[in-house]
């Protein structure tokens, strides 16, 4: 991306346009690495929307083996309806989930969403939770 | 020109730019691919690394001296660690592709938790603009995203 500026400038050399480099060049393999290490709501809300490269990448179950969604309890985490994205989140995982990990949210009805989908319930683990009793 | 067993050995690594580098082997065999190619005996005296220029080996090779030195702490390794990939993107990305190729994991790892963490919070468009990615859904797909992700809203303005 080229940005020119219309102020004329006595200067006769230009400034250096630094040049960003385009990730999809990245083989997909260090690609995944990369999205693998995002944080849950943020391949939920951006990551996964970006482009359709990403996208493919973001639909293999694989992508959700770690689920990891805290609610700092901040107004923007607080407007979003955390326990839907994290059965979403479940969901897409198809049977590869090792890890879920959630704070300051979740109910007992989340909790029995995950145990129901994997057969040996809780042999991954659930740690950080809190119950809303 | 004696030489003893003692004697620290050196690799020569040449660069894409035609730059050498002599370091001592067992900070250049962090590398898995360069000690593949040691191990293998396809090395003689210089490791071409064609993939790899000289402006990112600089860097390369104070990580791996600094990884191979078992004095440093866990925790100073760690702070290290953070100070090292608080480069610009366009660097972690060139520091990302080399890695990759030279296969240092932990490098790789780092790096790429770095990137991650930038995504944090951000939008898709920031996120496209900071890496240089073309938004390539078609108006169609771009209804269906957004459809997909009214389920996460409680009723917060898109904006």
């Amino acid at each position: 991306k080229i940005i020119q500026t219309d102020m004329a400038s006595t200067s006769r050399t230009p400034l250096p346009i630094e040049t960003i480099p385009n990730w999809l060049d990245l083989p997909m393999d260090v690609m995944a690495t990369i999205l693998h290490r995002v944080r849950t709501i943020d391949v939920l809300m951006n990551v996964q929307s970006v482009c359709s490269a990403w996208r493919r990448l973001c639909k293999d179950p694989a992508m959700w083996r770690v689920i990891d969604i805290h609610s700092s309890g901040a107004l923007f985490d607080m407007l979003y309806d955390l326990e839907s994205m994290c059965r979403h989140a479940v969901d897409r995982s198809e049977g590869h989930l090792v890890e879920v990990n959630f704070e300051y949210f979740g109910t007992d009805e989340l909790l029995h969403y995950i145990a129901e989908r994997y057969n040996t319930p809780f042999e991954f683990d659930i740690y950080a939770f809190q119950s809303i009793i | 020109m004696a030489t003893t067993t003692t004697e620290t050995k050196m690799l020569t690594l040449c660069t894409s730019d035609k730059q050498q580098f002599q370091i001592e082997e067992t900070i250049a065999l962090q590398a898995v691919t360069i000690r593949n190619m040691v191990e293998d005996e396809c090395a003689s005296n210089v490791i071409p690394l064609p993939n790899v220029n000289s402006k990112i080996m600089i860097q390369i090779i104070e990580y791996l001296k600094k990884h191979v030195d078992s004095s440093v702490s866990k925790e100073d390794m760690e702070k290290f660690d953070s100070a090292f990939v608080e480069k610009k993107l366009s660097e972690i990305f060139d520091i990302i592709l080399a890695a990759n190729y030279l296969n240092i994991k932990n490098l790789l790892d780092i790096c790429c938790q770095r990137v991650a963490d930038v995504m944090k919070n951000k939008s898709p468009e920031w996120v496209r603009r900071t890496f240089n990615i073309v938004n390539d859904f078609t108006a169609e797909e771009e209804a269906k995203i957004r459809k997909e992700h009214e389920w996460a809203f409680e009723g917060v303005d898109e904006d």
